[in-house]
């Protein structure tokens, strides 16, 4: 690593820690292809690299209040990327464990849910949704309606990626409460 | 998804760029839980004296002086290693913690045989009721010292708090266990690994879940 490269990130970083939003994008944007390549290194499979980068930029962003300036940037970006990794693989594993045990019940609730909401929010539906918790509501609406990825929808809302998920799969189960209700 | 998109993410994040205060470093953090475990200490120690009476620490001379130190090594490796694992960068630091606290369990354990040599009289050694005694206590002067970690490490960014809550419970019970045995008087091998050797391990086990919960509901 160029030595001034990482001094710079170091003085992005402590600014960004103040507020300063312009040497924050300065510093999420120059670090991208340093992120891209330290997922890439820990993934034999291509095809996740973006989304798990993008769950990287979103770590850095709730945790950059652990940085600390006399520390160098690099080790502490490496953790946070591993993490990042971690939680991907992890995440894999128990959605291909739950498809493989209920693959039935997984694509009969996508079939319902998606067209459900996207093509008739009027009516019960919207009522039912007005009924949902301002959270869950929320993370139905941003999945559903404003059709966002997860991560996306996450860093709108201002959770984890996994907590948003939580949330919308809460909101789902307990709109179909409200609508199979006479 | 796309390398466009995550750029407008990143631009998106720097929009909500809001001032943040950085954690303080290890080593503030660990003299806060350090103080906290004297607080403790001395208002549990000042207790005894005033009631029962302070059992002589150089009573049994270097194995005494190896079960203090096991305990010693176990919470603050312990401590460490729970600072270490809430901050990103600092593994290095938590990995040398766990290696002082496992080090720290070998030098109590190997300490608690001799200890029972160096005893001198034939009494059969004390109840059930004084290991749980002092097992108890060691548990609840370790609130103190666990507030102090639970405050740093609820501010930090712990990738599995439910894991952190380990060491932490452990270390903090480790360091409440110090000033218990300090102040116990009694012998006998099953009470001193009961009620103090391990008391680390197991106060640590009964006080990670309601950390682990209490840590979950901070974060959230």
């Amino acid at each position: 690593m160029d030595p001034e490269r990482a001094d710079r990130w170091r003085i992005w970083m402590v600014a960004a820690q103040g507020g300063d939003g312009a040497s924050y994008e300065k510093l999420l944007l120059d670090l991208l292809p340093t992120l891209r390549q330290m997922v890439r290194a820990r993934l034999w499979d291509p095809d996740p690299v973006e989304d798990v980068v993008q769950n990287v930029l979103l770590s850095i962003h709730r945790a950059r209040h652990t940085y600390r300036a006399e520390r160098p940037l690099l080790p502490w970006l490496r953790a946070v990327a591993r993490n990042a990794v971690v939680d991907h693989l992890r995440e894999r594993a128990r959605r291909s464990a739950r498809e493989s045990l209920r693959p039935e019940v997984e694509a009969a609730a996508e079939e319902v849910e998606l067209p459900l909401l996207r093509d008739s929010l009027s009516g019960p539906v919207a009522e039912a949704l007005g009924r949902l918790p301002p959270a869950q509501r929320q993370a139905v609406e941003l999945l559903q309606l404003e059709g966002l990825s997860v991560v996306e929808a996450a860093a709108r809302a201002g959770v984890t990626p996994g907590a948003l998920k939580v949330r919308a799969h809460r909101g789902y189960r307990a709109l179909r409460a409200l609508l199979s209700d006479p | 998804m796309s390398a466009e998109t995550t750029e407008r993410l990143a631009v998106e994040l720097a929009r909500h760029a809001t001032p943040v205060r950085p954690i303080p470093r290890l080593r503030v953090a660990g003299a806060r839980v350090l103080a906290a475990t004297a607080l403790a200490a001395a208002l549990f120690l000042a207790w005894k004296a005033l009631g029962a009476g302070l059992g002589d620490p150089a009573r049994f001379g270097w194995v005494f002086a190896a079960l203090l130190s096991g305990l010693g090594l176990v919470g603050a490796g312990s401590t460490v290693a729970a600072m270490g694992l809430s901050v990103p960068g600092r593994e290095a630091a938590a990995r040398a913690g766990l290696a002082a606290a496992s080090l720290g369990v070998l030098v109590a354990l190997a300490g608690v045989p001799a200890l029972r040599v160096a005893l001198a009289g034939p009494a059969p050694g004390p109840g059930l009721v004084a290991d749980l005694t002092c097992l108890a206590s060691a548990v609840v002067l370790a609130l103190l010292p666990a507030v102090a970690v639970l405050g740093f490490v609820s501010a930090a960014a712990p990738h599995r708090p439910a894991v952190v809550a380990v060491p932490a419970a452990a270390g903090a019970v480790g360091l409440g266990a110090l000033a218990v045995a300090v102040a116990c008087p009694l012998g006998g091998l099953r009470h001193l690994m009961l009620g103090h050797a391990l008391a680390p391990l197991l106060g640590g086990l009964l006080l990670a879940l309601p950390l682990a919960l209490l840590l979950r509901s901070l974060r959230r």
